[in-house]
């Protein structure tokens, strides 16, 4: 018995040997596959396990101003970060957190999950948190696990909310971008300039994520200067003179039905090469608030309809009626078509009959017999309702759509000046054709699609449809001026000369309505005279035009253009407060303020 | 013999006294020598390496986790010192009492003395030590069923069989209940290796195996395990599916040793392993450890190490001439040919992840006794070529000869 159950054993044990020889083999076989085909393939995703790419900021370039003063600078920054932690030590932490840094725990804890930075990435608290933040940090290090801090480049503004709108806001990156991105005027116009290379440092980390070490990579690039044409003190002087004014409008008009004066824009071009001097929003917002990230809070206060929409930039969004100030545009209108000459006299007995409906001179005035140089310095609405009329009757323009729509467009009117930092408005050029197509597109909001003579008179003084933002209305008067095309105003100095096409109207029309602006500055009962009560107009003439625009439900639009010197052409400044009453009253002494820095009538600070 | 020209040829009371000394000695003499040096050589050399591949996967928590494992290493020597020298047949005898005692820890275990660990409820808590009795019963059950086998006295027949499968399937189901779905693998194995061994029928054998498909099957579709033991069981099957899921400790594990490439990274140099990257890395996913810091040199030399002492194991089963030798040693074979292939397996994908420790290397009191237990129940095997037949004094007899 014994002998057989031997065998059967051995033979079966000779199955299991080689069984377990095929076992080993099959293990070895793998092994050698894992570590040599597939080798490098593992390797990389070893690497790729342990190390995570780490965007370095690269400090952004200055902006500086077209004398190379500092709008814009870099700086160093404490940045607090917050490292992964388990939920429970996180809770805790930020508890702990919240009263060193000033914040509240929900708003921390909101930072701490943004997951924009991406998963491995040290969430950021604070931007910029103050040195004693820091130092109390430091200190109490061990009760804050997980907490970092660093230094990083962070935008300063050495002239605080100067020039905000013109300089703009920065934004965020984007996921999984470090540093911030220029998200509005100069800042995301000429971003590439100013953003630079970021640089990189990998950073090792465990499967946890936390970094056990660091191996330096790519140095950041720094970004390079921006030089802007702006005349820093005459951006002070603009935004100061803007501020008054509306304080001004508002002290002289109390009481809830006066003007509030919320807003206006001042803009101030050089007439040849369409370099921004100034450009001028209130309200204004603080572009240092704004640099790092930006709280909830201030946020929705920038939002608040009470803060009348701080981030609009209104010199090149604010839409406005132009008022009297559109009136040069209907002059050259009426020249061009034959229908006046500069002699051509009026008498202004304070109101015109238009059909059924009688129209009257802003206050009821009646300013006499009125030719054109008299009508442009009284602002005499009398005069330019009958051209009007007679410009919608009148012998038809070259152009289809009119003779004061052909004028309005050479200069500019409804549609963007190509301004290199936005965005920009288009305005609104009414005209019977723009009338047709807004029936033919929305017949129900524009239930006539003809063009009446009452429009044609209502765009005489520049109110109806008309609609211009304050730079328009200074490239306008810019071109007036000079004759000339102006080309695209830009913030940007370094620009080469830009060819100027003539504008296509005569000399003498131009010089006879640029008359009549002068005489609105220098004659003594011009509208601007008392605005100018004591320049020097003798030795730097003026040319202006005042505006009050109707709008219908609030307070007058306040606007002011003028161009110095009258003889050589060189500044035009024009200045639009809402709902501030008379253009001679509140837009004419800001316009006269920038005027007096650019011309040197009053020494620079 | 060897032992002729120093027994003295006359003596009083005094000389018997001597001469019992002398036997006494030479019996000790005898339970120490004669042993395989390969087998023991190749367990300590594994057994010693084990304890460095613990120090570096821990190495971030410090020494605590490598010293435990040089203590049970240690406490090792003395259970594999035991199991190598006892007379077998005494073994032989004792092993439906080590049986019973096996099946008590299991019963014990269940009931509120038991501690659970990852699920499963098969751990004795002593302070800082914690025992797994479903290990101890890994060498009770070859004991068990090669003294079963041996008792047949000639090839199992079916009511044999019937009886050998009662012995397993009482420890089998116990264990399941845990639920320890690894272990349980184990004891089937090391069981299958010793009823094959043993002369069961082929037929037999063959219906078993369709039984144990099936019963997997079950096991897996009935709910004994939760889901993501289930999940990580079938992973292998569609690897890379859910790199961040079920398989992450597969993909980590493989990243590990297919990064190593053919030298290794170096000792405690490894990424994967230094930053903690595998997860359960000084237990299950210990051969990790070798692939990335030693390489292909150092897996190699793992798996060389394990053949070793499989095929001395396999040699000594091969020689032995009385069935209860014969039989356990199959059992420890097949227990550690599975465990290896099971566990280095399943860190490079070719089999499924379940619980089951590498011998020798894993961290783990209660895997590190029993292995040393089976190993030295093997190497009592390898120095008793011929127990009970009267050629109990063959070792020496070899001796002189070689």
């Amino acid at each position: 018995m014994r002998a057989p159950a031997r065998r059967i054993r051995r033979r079966r044990m000779t199955v299991t040997g080689l069984v377990a020889a095929g076992c080993f083999l099959a293990l070895l076989t793998r092994l050698v596959h894992l570590q040599v085909a597939e080798r490098p393939a593992y390797a990389a995703r070893a690497e790729a396990n342990r190390w995570r790419l780490v965007q370095v900021d690269a400090p952004r370039g200055r902006i500086l101003d077209r004398a190379g003063r500092v709008l814009a600078d870099t700086g160093p920054a404490w940045r607090v970060r917050l490292d992964r932690l388990p939920v429970g030590r996180r809770r805790e932490v930020l508890r702990r957190l919240a009263p060193v840094l000033g914040i509240p725990v929900a708003e921390l804890r909101a930072r701490a999950d943004d997951s924009a930075a991406g998963p491995s990435f040290p969430a950021t608290l604070l931007d910029d948190a103050p040195d004693d933040v820091v130092v109390a940090l430091r200190e109490r290090a061990a009760e804050f696990p997980g907490v970092e801090i660093d230094s990083h480049p962070v935008r300063r503004y050495p002239h605080g909310r100067l020039a905000a709108h013109v300089l703009g806001m920065l934004g965020a990156a984007g996921p999984g971008r470090a540093g911030r991105r220029g998200a509005s005027g100069v800042e995301a116009a000429y971003d590439r300039l100013l953003a630079g290379r970021p640089g990189e440092t990998r950073i090792e980390v465990d499967s946890a994520g936390r970094p056990v070490g660091r191996r330096p990579g790519r140095a950041p690039v720094a970004g390079r200067d921006v030089r802007l044409t702006l005349d820093l003190d005459a951006q002070a002087a603009a935004e100061q003179a803007l501020a008054d004014g509306m304080a001004g409008a508002r002290a002289a008009s109390p009481g809830a039905t006066g003007s509030a004066a919320p807003g206006g824009a001042v803009v101030a071009l050089d007439v040849r090469s369409g370099s921004i001097l100034a450009l001028a929003s209130a309200p204004a917002f603080d572009p240092a608030a704004l640099a790092g990230r930006i709280t909830n809070g201030a946020w929705a206060a920038l939002h608040d309809p009470a803060a009348h929409e701080p981030l609009t930039d209104r010199a090149l969004q604010g839409l406005y009626s132009p008022g009297s100030t559109f009136k040069p545009v209907t002059a050259l209108a009426g020249l061009r078509a034959g229908l006046i000459t500069p002699g051509t006299v009026v008498d202004d007995r304070g109101t015109y009959r238009l059909g059924t409906r009688l129209l009257r001179n802003a206050e009821g005035r009646a300013n006499g017999r009125v030719n054109l140089a008299r009508a442009l310095a009284v602002s005499s609405d009398v005069y330019f309702y009958g051209l009007g009329d007679r410009l919608y009757a009148g012998p038809p323009a070259a152009a289809a759509d009119g003779p004061i729509q052909d004028v309005a467009s050479r200069l500019g009117f409804g549609r963007p000046t190509g301004i290199d930092i936005g965005p920009e408005a288009a305005g609104r050029m009414p005209g019977p054709t723009a009338r047709r197509a807004a029936h033919d597109r929305q017949p129900g909001a524009v239930p006539d699609g003809r063009w009446y003579p009452g429009d044609n008179v209502n765009l005489a003084i520049g109110q109806g449809d008309l609609l211009v933002t304050p730079l328009q209305l200074a490239r306008a008067y810019a071109a007036l001026a000079t004759g000339t095309v102006p080309p695209p105003p830009h913030v940007l100095a370094g620009a080469g000369p830009v060819a100027t096409p003539p504008l296509g109207i005569d000399e003498g029309a131009r010089q006879a309505v640029l008359a009549g602006l002068r005489a609105a500055v220098a004659d003594r009962d011009g509208t601007a005279s008392a605005a100018f009560a004591g320049f020097p107009l003798d030795r730097v003439p003026v040319e202006g035009k005042t505006g009050t625009a109707e709008v219908r439900g609030k307070a007058d639009t306040s606007l002011f253009v003028a161009v110095a010197p009258a003889d050589h052409p060189q500044y035009v400044v024009a200045a639009v407060v809402e709902e501030a009453g008379f253009g001679s009253a509140v837009a004419a002494p800001i316009v006269r303020r920038v005027l007096e820095i650019l011309t040197g009538v009053v020494p620079r600070p | 013999m060897i032992t002729a020209g120093v027994i003295p040829s006359g003596g009083g009371s005094a000389d018997a006294v001597r001469r019992r000394l002398r036997r006494c000695g030479r019996r000790l003499c005898r339970r120490v020598t004669g042993h395989d040096p390969v087998l023991l050589g190749s367990a300590l050399a594994l057994a010693a390496l084990g304890v460095v591949l613990v120090a570096a996967a821990t190495r971030r928590l410090g020494t605590g986790f490598a010293v435990r494992q040089l203590i049970w290493s240690v406490a090792g020597l003395g259970v594999l010192a035991g199991a190598a020298t006892v007379d077998l047949d005494r073994v032989r005898r004792a092993a439906g009492f080590v049986y019973l005692a096996g099946l008590a820890g299991l019963v014990l275990v269940l009931s509120p003395l038991g501690a659970t660990v990852n699920g499963a409820q098969g751990w004795f808590r002593f302070g800082p030590l914690a025992l797994q009795p479903a290990e101890a019963m890994k060498p009770a059950l070859v004991l068990a069923l090669a003294a079963h086998g041996a008792r047949a006295n000639g090839p199992l027949d079916g009511r044999r069989l019937l009886g050998g499968l009662l012995l397993i399937g009482l420890p089998v189901g116990l264990v399941l209940l845990q639920p320890d779905l690894g272990t349980a693998m184990v004891l089937v194995a090391l069981a299958a290796g010793v009823v094959a061994v043993a002369g069961a029928r082929a037929r037999h054998l063959a219906l078993l195996a369709l039984f144990g498909v099936l019963a997997v099957a079950g096991v897996l579709r009935a709910g004994v395990l939760a889901p993501y033991q289930v999940e990580r069981l079938t992973g292998f099957l569609h690897q890379s599916a859910d790199p961040r899921g079920a398989t992450w400790n597969l993909e980590q594990a493989k990243i590990a040793i297919g990064s190593g490439g053919l030298a290794g990274e170096g000792l405690f140099s490894g990424s994967q392993t230094r930053l903690a990257y595998v997860p359960e890395q000084h237990t299950d996913f210990v051969f990790t450890v070798v692939g990335e810091e030693f390489g292909l040199v150092g897996g190699a030399t793992v798996l060389l190490l394990f053949a070793l002492l499989a095929w001395r194991i396999w040699r000594a089963a091969w020689r032995a001439t009385e069935p209860f030798a014969a039989l356990c040693g199959a059992g420890v074979l097949a227990m550690l040919v599975f465990q290896v292939t099971e566990n280095v397996g399943m860190t490079m994908g070719i089999t499924p992840i379940t619980g089951i420790p590498l011998p020798f290397l894993s961290y783990g009191g209660s895997s590190m006794l029993a292995c040393f237990a089976a190993v030295g129940l093997a190497a009592n095997v390898a120095r008793h070529p011929a127990v009970g037949t009267g050629a109990a004094l063959a070792p020496a007899a070899r001796l002189v000869t070689t």
